[in-house]
């Protein structure tokens, strides 16, 4: 394999690591060492230029995790960022389902339906009265995730798990009075934040279906007595597809009400009510938006920008390897998202990590 | 410069590459203006699964000694349903049909006062060619869309750009359809003819240009 093989990052490093690569390694590790540095360094020298180090030959390298959506689903496609959006008023134990993946989409579908009423008044009259009601946003996606190795099958499901519980709803626990002990209620839907690049961008929205299905035509992964393996797993009994589909339906409740003019369009009532100086709902990129689309003198909405963490930089040795199920509850970036959207309308808030933004790659 | 857009079928470097050209050529164009604000934009009419439905409505009554009810006709309906497929040759295309399409889309909601109340009503009016055209004015029918399907099939292909407006897309991935197919179903606010004529319809009511 090429020198350069190395500048892969991420997941895909595992993929094509090789024994010719690992004595490669070995080689650059030696020549480093060579010039002074010591052994420990060599891991930050090759990251500080973007290149992540192959681990020690004599080290069972990890199980290779996310390589199939290393490939196609991150090399392609944005990932789909579903964050928990904490309750109003609440002082109880928060536990948020919050999942950040990459997958491999399949299709994206969107419908809006406006409610219309209409009232017939006379036999012959060419046109009823239409009243209209409002507008009604529903996102249907459907994704595939696939698995290359037992590992990241064993991880599919468990964003599986997460995802299926996006649909009930939330449940407290309330004081009785007189006895001193609680009762457990039930206190709605979970709401989220949800973006996949620029077909989704940060909407809140709930969860409406999911669906989920396993290709038992892409095989599972067998059994064999023993540790787990790549391609074979050591407990008896469990299945573990190589891909599994999933349809999820959304519904978006927007948070400034949409149209032309309005509360925030004093003087403009022909541009779009949003006034965020962005395409809606979907994104474009790199090209000026319409005029009708762009920000008044005057911008009296302006939610913070939240950015993506460094995703595509997963080091093999480090603790977040392999546990996308960890990741979830520890990452930064999502808990930084939380606290944005609680107070998302103080233009003083300060992003906590305005230095993780990492361009795509 | 007036904040009233009218976007027309793409005309950018890639247009001799592209659908929009033939359907510049050919005057292939279906054109969507949005009543209460006179925003228009117009897209190459690849259409597919156009019906116009016509559907009167009766009332029924039975009598003794009777096999046929007496029917009373007590209206007509007209209801339109079309797939519009737009295709993207290169990423400048499909960045402005985006936009595009956004406006279509946002053409589904009304005009609002400076309180925030619905003003206008979001009237739709369409012109497609002759297959869809006033009787009179030669312009398009006013419509109510009801429901706008917007579809995307992954495996016919997408552009990505990673060099995306992080601001707009933070994940630094644009994503683009190579082709996405809007549904549309609509009802049609039926046109009046002159004042004076016995039937209210216009005489060349509905019009498909024969």
């Amino acid at each position: 394999m090429a020198d350069d093989s190395y500048t892969f990052r991420g997941d895909i490093n595992e993929l094509f690591r090789s024994e010719y690569d690992i004595d490669l390694q070995e080689l650059r590790r030696e020549q480093f060492v060579s010039e002074g540095d010591s052994s420990e360094d060599f891991g930050e020298h090759y990251r500080g230029s973007a290149i992540i180090p192959a681990p020690e030959p004599s080290v069972e390298p990890p199980p290779v995790v996310r390589t199939s959506i290393g490939i196609v689903g991150e090399a392609l496609y944005p990932p789909l960022q579903i964050v928990e959006i904490p309750p109003a008023s609440s002082d109880l134990e928060f536990a948020p389902i919050s999942l950040d993946f990459f997958m491999v989409p399949e299709a994206f579908n969107e419908t809006f339906n406006s409610r219309w009423s209409t009232e017939d008044l006379s036999h012959g009259r060419i046109n009823p009265i239409h009243n209209y009601g409002g507008t009604q946003r529903e996102i249907t996606i459907v994704f595939t995730l696939a698995a290359l190795t037992v590992a990241e099958s064993r991880s599919n499901l468990s964003v599986c798990q997460d995802l299926a519980r996006t649909v009930y709803g939330r449940y407290k626990s309330v004081p009785l009075t007189g006895n001193g002990g609680t009762a457990t209620v039930f206190a709605g839907r979970r709401e989220f934040i949800v973006d996949f690049g620029g077909l989704i961008r940060d909407e809140r929205a709930f969860i409406n279906s999911f669906v989920f299905s396993t290709d038992m035509d892409a095989g599972v992964f067998d059994y064999s007595a023993g540790d787990d393996t790549d391609v074979t797993h050591g407990t008896s009994g469990v299945v573990l597809p190589r891909a599994v589909k999933i349809q999820m339906g959304l519904t978006v409740v927007h948070d400034v009400l949409l149209g032309f003019g309005g509360v925030l369009r004093k003087g403009y009532p022909l541009r779009w009510a949003e006034n965020r100086n962005r395409d809606w709902p979907h994104g474009t990129g790199e090209i000026d938006v319409q005029r009708y689309m762009s920000a008044n003198e005057v911008q009296f909405y302006d939610p913070p920008v939240i950015l993506t963490n460094d995703r595509h930089i997963l080091d093999p040795e480090g603790d977040e390897f392999l546990r996308r199920h960890d990741l979830r509850s520890s990452t930064e970036l999502q808990e930084a998202r939380r606290q944005n959207y609680a107070f998302g309308v103080n233009p003083d808030l300060q992003l906590p990590f305005p230095d993780s933004v990492q361009e795509g790659d | 410069m007036t904040d009233r857009a009218y976007m027309t079928p793409y005309s950018g470097e890639d247009a001799a590459i592209s659908t929009a050209g033939w359907a510049g050529s050919q005057g292939y164009v279906v054109r969507f203006v949005h009543e209460p604000t006179g925003h228009t934009v117009e897209f190459p009419a690849i259409i597919s699964d156009f019906a116009d439905t016509h559907k009167p409505t009766f009332g029924q009554t039975h009598g003794a000694n009777m096999h046929d009810p007496i029917v009373t006709l007590t209206k007509a309906d007209r209801k339109i349903s079309f797939a519009l497929t737009m295709v993207n040759a290169s990423l400048q295309e499909a960045r402005y049909n985006r936009q595009c399409v956004n406006l279509l889309i946002q053409m589904l909601y009304p005009t609002l006062d400076n309180d925030g109340y619905f003003v206008g009503k979001p009237f739709i009016n369409i012109h497609l060619m002759n297959l869809l055209e006033g009787s009179q004015s030669g312009e398009g029918v006013t419509c109510i869309i009801e429901s706008l399907d917007y579809s995307i099939n992954f495996d016919e292909g997408t552009l990505t750009d990673t060099e995306g407006v992080i601001e707009l897309n933070r994940s630094g991935k644009e994503i683009y359809p190579q082709s996405l197919a809007i549904t549309i179903d609509a009802k049609v606010v039926i046109e009046r003819g002159e004042p004076d004529a016995i039937s209210p319809l216009p005489t060349n009511y509905p019009s498909y240009g024969g």
